[in-house]
């Protein structure tokens, strides 16, 4: 279960600090390898592993924490209730023996007695409700904070200072117990426990070091995971060290490890190279860099979308004709393997590939292609179109916006010559930073925006609640009332099958006939290993983790 | 004049030659001729205002002539090769992207010179269009710092006092916050157009024209020529115009030489920070700065634009090294 | 000598004017950026945006919040960096010192070796040591620190690691002493550049100068007049572009610390201006500011007291 979370805008490389990727559960089996005859060898360390963040980890506070990079050193460092294994599926980590009561809101756990903050004080069921009540509270700001108060009994009426905290759904029954409360029963509680914002927190630390300070430094915070920070220089690395006293401890093969913060692609292929860093990550030139010469690459399916984004209330593009043909004009498949190369598949709907349908089967599988590349209709649909809205070609005068970061920019100037190609439309590119374009989307102060969405859990619906009116996050402003109906009708729904084709006809409903959006690519994240390490679990729920048997080649 | 001195010489040598020796010459041989004020006045070397003077030094300077040769070819090849070239500096073929030099695309037999990028677009093309773009803005940038520059200085310098003291604080407190930090803040808020890239590095640049305008009026004013147009009655802004500017010109030519490739660097600069010019168009920064990125695998697509900036910067600074000593009245030979 | 405190004052004064204008236009820049400061992926809950603000103190009237800021800074805070939640002075306190341990070792290195590199030219005027000195310098101001900086990377660390097996130079980071050369190499490289041709320049004016041919003619050994009469006159004109030399270094260390992953401040401000970091871009550039306008009235001071053509007698003309 993942936050729901724009993903990466810029890609591999820049931005990491802000944004936060989140991934799919289910597709850990797709890493695919290329190339094979040749590797690096690595760092030469004897007993510690080496790789790359990217950027310095923004929060380790695992009460406001939002980003992939803070919840990559956290899952080293904090054990939850649940952990996730190299597969994205929940497992217990301390909950042991979890009942579920039959209403499937209760859930009551028993916790591990063994496990250890590292002040010394023992782990215990308080430490949870300490967490969950904290970020519940208005004050304490946590701008993910609803992923608990949201689902949690009285979560919201406690956050609003309507509830005292004590009467948040969590208790601790004695120090080993905790009982959670939801509102409504969560099929993905499981996921829900893995996840951050669920850790627990151990009060003396948090409130002798004070919240602003805590976990700013490595001794400013206290862990009770599989690691421990032994060093923290700010903006250079964070090096961990295996915890002794961790329950599972055995299993923790790796002694050190250690993250860099590089930000620029070619010094981090560069110090790969070098034997500087076990394992980075790589931008499409890189992987067919590396593949020329016979190293083999991995990457993994994020599960995320990219798409075009239109304003539905410019005009032109209040016209669903004309909205298709921009999207028709595009060649996805050249885009994946001519531009991108990294791996990303051209998108046939809004929903990715990984995403789960009924009865173990794919929803993808089920819904099958619902766009593919063709020049020729846009062409029509666009003369259709203007015709209809009384324009000429020339009266359409679209501006697109997009990241200013190099790889954003590249697409950009894609899809621009593209439109001009098939359509003889000529687009402007506006490329900004981040925080300006989502501010000219919130503004509706765009025609066409680039964006991309990360599953908040492994349902489509995650993906197609966007584009119902009255979602915040439907920056086109696209309403259609059959569309909103539809998923009104799917989320009240119990037959599964009933369901999904009822999701079904409503993504058709979008990406084929009504167009407020246009799906680009589904995602994938290509990687690079040195020849020193193996069974590193990367997902796109976990970039890195090291804690499910990852283990140092022994030679 | 000059036939006049030679008559007189041929004179001479014509009654040395009468007497046989040197010592029997009688005294009546000798005549008085006093002294020709014409002759001694007479200016041998062809009359040569400081300009043309200027300009015959910077003329035998080879590497002068090298630099202006070089700059003029870039500013000719910038107007017209994306003109005429086969390709659009917007045309993409990703099929056929990262080609390595002369590639010639099998569709339509036109050959790539420099290859192509990593969207399939002519690198010589976009090079040539990036000379526009970089050239342009950096021109721009330079006669926008010496406009206001030479006003501003002219002004602060000429009427002095309390006006100077006042206009130079703030030149002072302008140059001293610092150049680039501004235009980086100034390109996050601002649109990215080349008009906008102008107006953000042009901001903070003439604080150094003015400075310079400033001293060399001050320095200017207090000579006769000026005084003696004061005196007359002329109105300051014929002083500024006629007397003063004139007189400081080459150093404004020199800064402004100075200045444009400092400017073509920090466009460079910017691009790296992803803070160029938006996509289709290119320049030299934001073509190395996605070289950079390929530069392992595709090495030209770093090497030519990176040649192109070099190439520009060296001969604006050669060019304005030879122009500093071809106007300096010390260094004349 | 009240003339010189005089003019020490008012240099001071003029110094702290222009840092409150700069902090002034920071913050009115800041203003007109857009977003939030705290706008990630998603849309953020209304309350908890309204938590937030209040949080840091964003709710108030602009002006207010100006004076707020003005007298923090004042005091030495710079205020919060919003996703992390660290203190900016702790931030700047902890990058600069590597920065400025780079741009020291830089200055250092254009320093020692644009002197040196100006003085053989202009000695060996006409020669082919000229030539050579002068064409490393022509590299030096013509080829952008980004692209040296991608070079020397390439070749020096990691081909070279290749071809030998050694790691002579390394890649990345700041841990180690063979991390140390190669940025300060490529950050140094374009003002070494600028000193030898400058004192190259300064120096031969220097040699054509009386006190040198009457130093030639009572006739005292060539290293003599070199070392003890001519370099020590060419050096001052040198010291006078140490201020601007200062900035380039500061912000060429913005690319060149990126390259080679340096934990400075230089990596920081640019991470923060491409995540729109609002309180570390606005603190850095205070700081920066100010730093610079204390380099520039240093080395003014400092070049006052070294030469005794200039009189520290108020305003320079």
């Amino acid at each position: 279960m993942r936050m729901k979370k724009w993903i990466a805008f810029a890609l591999a490389s820049a931005m990491a600090l802000s944004v936060a990727a989140c991934g799919s559960t289910a597709t850990t089996g797709d890493n695919n390898n290329k190339g094979g005859a040749v590797s690096y060898p690595g760092t030469p360390d004897a007993d510690m592993v080496t790789v790359d963040l990217r950027a310095e980890p923004p929060e380790l506070n695992s009460i406001l924490t939002t980003d992939v990079a803070s919840g990559d050193i956290l899952r080293e460092v904090i054990a939850g209730l649940y952990k996730l294994d190299a597969n994205d599926n929940p497992v217990e980590d301390l909950a042991t023996d979890t009942q579920v009561s039959e209403d499937g809101k209760t859930y009551t756990m028993k916790l591990r007695e063994d496990a250890k903050w590292s002040n010394g004080e023992p782990v215990t069921a308080h430490d949870f409700v300490f967490a969950y009540q904290t970020i519940c509270k208005k004050e304490t700001a946590s701008t993910y904070g609803f992923i608990v108060y949201e689902n949690l009994e009285n979560g919201v009426d406690v956050f609003e200072g309507k509830k005292d905290p004590s009467e948040l759904g969590v208790k601790a029954i004695d120090d080993y117990t905790l009982e959670v409360t939801f509102t409504t029963p969560i099929p993905y509680a499981k996921h829900l426990f893995a996840f951050a914002s669920y850790y627990p927190m151990n009060q003396k630390a948090y409130e002798e070091i004070g919240a602003d300070k805590y976990a700013k430094d490595a001794d400013k915070i206290v862990t009770n995971g599989a690691y421990t920070i032994a060093e923290w220089t700010h903006d250079d690395h964070i090096t961990l060290q295996k915890n002794p006293d961790y329950y599972n401890a055995d299993e923790i093969k790796i002694e050190k490890i250690k993250f860099l913060m590089m930000k620029d692609a070619n010094a981090r292929m560069n110090a790969f190279k070098a034997g500087e860093v076990d394992g980075i990550d790589l931008s499409g030139e890189q992987v067919e860099q590396l593949n020329k010469e016979g190293v083999e690459t991995k990457s993994y399916v994020d599960n995320g979308v990219w798409y075009l984004q239109y304003n539905t209330k410019k005009a032109g593009l209040n016209n669903a004709k004309i909205r298709q043909a921009l999207g028709l004009a595009i060649d996805t498949k050249s885009l994946c393997d001519n531009v991108l190369k990294d791996g990303s598949i051209p998108a046939t709907g809004i929903v990715p590939t990984g995403i789960a349908g009924t009865n173990g089967s794919k929803y993808r599988d089920t819904a099958g292609d619902m766009i593919s590349y063709d020049p020729e209709q846009a062409k029509k649909l666009l003369e259709e179109g203007l015709k209809e809205e009384g324009l000429t070609a020339s009266d359409l005068k679209l501006s697109f916006i997009t990241d200013d970061t190099t790889d954003a920019q590249k697409q950009a100037a894609y899809y621009q010559e593209q439109w001009k190609q098939a359509l003889g439309l000529s687009v402007d590119v506006k490329p900004m930073p981040f925080k300006s374009r989502l501010q000219a989307m919130n503004d509706g102060d765009f025609d066409i925006v680039y964006a991309g969405w990360s599953p908040d859990y492994n349902d489509p619906m995650t993906f197609l609640d966007l584009f119902v009116t009255t979602n915040g996050n439907n920056y086109g402003k696209f309403s259609n009332e059959q569309y909103d109906k539809l998923i009104e009708q799917a989320k009240n729904e119990v037959d599964a099958e009933k369901r999904q084709e009822l999701l079904i006809e409503a993504e058709k409903l979008l990406v084929s006939t009504e167009a407020p959006v246009f799906p680009l690519y589904f995602s994938a994240k290509p990687y690079v290993l040195s020849s020193k390490v193996q069974n590193v679990t990367k997902t796109g729920f976990q970039e890195w983790d090291f804690t499910d048997g990852a283990e140092l080649v022994t030679k | 004049m000059l036939k006049k001195k030679n008559m007189t010489s041929s004179v001479e040598q014509e009654q040395i030659r009468t007497y046989d020796s040197m010592t029997n010459i009688p005294a009546d041989a000798f005549e008085v001729i006093g002294t020709d004020a014409d002759s001694m006045e007479t200016i041998v070397r062809p009359s040569t205002s400081f300009w043309k003077d200027a300009w015959n030094r910077i003329r035998k300077s080879k590497v002068a002539v090298i630099c202006m040769i070089i700059l003029f070819l870039l500013l000719l090849g910038s107007i017209f090769i994306p003109m005429f070239s086969p390709f659009n500096y917007s045309d993409q073929n990703v099929a056929y992207a990262n080609q390595p030099l002369f590639f010639k695309d099998p569709a339509t037999g036109a050959t790539h010179l420099f290859g192509t990028d990593e969207l399939g677009r002519d690198v010589f093309v976009r090079v040539w269009y990036g000379a526009r773009v970089s050239l342009t803005v950096a021109i721009a940038v330079a006669l926008i710092d010496c406009f206001v520059g030479v006003i501003y200085g002219g002004i602060s310098g000429y009427f002095g006092g309390a006006v100077d003291t006042v206009m130079m604080r703030i030149v002072e407190i302008i140059s001293g916050i610092p150049y680039l930090i501004i235009v980086i803040l100034l390109m996050t808020v601002l649109d990215r157009g080349i008009g906008t890239i102008i107006i953000a590095y042009s901001l903070t640049g003439w604080t150094g024209m003015a400075r310079l305008v400033r001293g060399q009026i001050v320095s200017l004013s207090r000579q006769e020529f000026v005084i003696a147009a004061k005196s007359m009655g002329a109105k300051p802004s014929r002083i500024i115009g006629l007397h003063l500017v004139p007189n400081v010109l080459s150093v404004i030519i020199v800064n402004i030489t100075l200045d444009i490739p400092s400017v073509i660097f920090t466009e460079a600069f910017l691009s790296m920070l992803g803070l160029g010019i938006a996509p289709p168009q290119s320049s030299w920064g934001i073509m190395a700065n996605s070289g950079i990125q390929v530069f392992q695998t595709y090495p030209f697509q770093l090497v030519i634009p990176a040649f192109f900036i070099c190439i520009t910067m060296l001969s604006f600074n050669l060019l304005g090294d030879q122009l500093r000593d071809a106007f300096d009245p010390k260094l004349r030979r | 000598m009240s003339n010189q405190i005089k003019y020490i004052l008012k240099r001071v004064i003029y110094s702290l004017i222009t840092i409150f204008v700069l902090i002034a236009i920071t913050f009115s820049l800041m203003q007109l950026l857009p977003g939030n400061p705290f706008s990630g992926g998603k849309a953020i809950p209304e309350e908890t945006l309204e938590a937030l603000y209040v949080k840091y103190g964003l709710d108030k009237p602009v002006l207010v919040q100006f004076f707020i800021y003005l007298s923090k800074v004042v005091q030495g805070d710079l205020g919060v960096s919003v996703p992390d939640g660290r203190p900016v002075v702790d931030i700047i306190a902890q990058a600069f010192p590597v920065s400025l341990e780079l741009g020291v070792r830089a200055l250092l290195f254009a320093f020692i070796m644009g002197i040196l590199l100006g003085i053989v030219s202009a000695v060996k005027r006409g020669t082919v040591w000229d030539s050579a000195a002068m064409f490393v310098a022509l590299i030096g101001v013509s080829v952008p620190s980004f692209i040296i900086g991608s070079l020397v990377q390439y070749f020096l660390a990691l081909k070279l690691y290749m071809a030998t097996g050694t790691q002579v130079f390394a890649v990345m980071g700041w841990n180690s002493a063979n991390a140390k050369i190669l940025p300060a190499f490529a950050l140094a490289f374009g003002s070494m550049a600028t000193i030898s041709r400058l004192m190259r320049t300064s120096m031969l004016d220097v040699l054509s100068q009386d006190y040198i041919k009457t130093a030639k003619a009572k006739g005292l050994s060539q290293k003599l007049i070199i070392w003890k009469h001519a370099v020590r006159n060419a050096i001052m004109p040198v010291v006078t572009v140490m201020g601007p030399l200062v900035a380039a270094v500061l912000t060429g260390a913005f690319v060149v610390e990126n390259i080679f992953s340096i934990p400075g401040l230089g990596k920081y401000f640019v991470q923060c201006v491409q995540t729109n970091n609002y309180t570390v871009i606005a603190g850095t550039t205070i700081f920066y500011g100010s730093f610079l306008v204390f380099a520039n009235l240093i080395v003014d001071l400092i070049y006052g007291l070294i030469d005794p053509r200039v009189k520290l007698t108020g305003g320079k003309e």
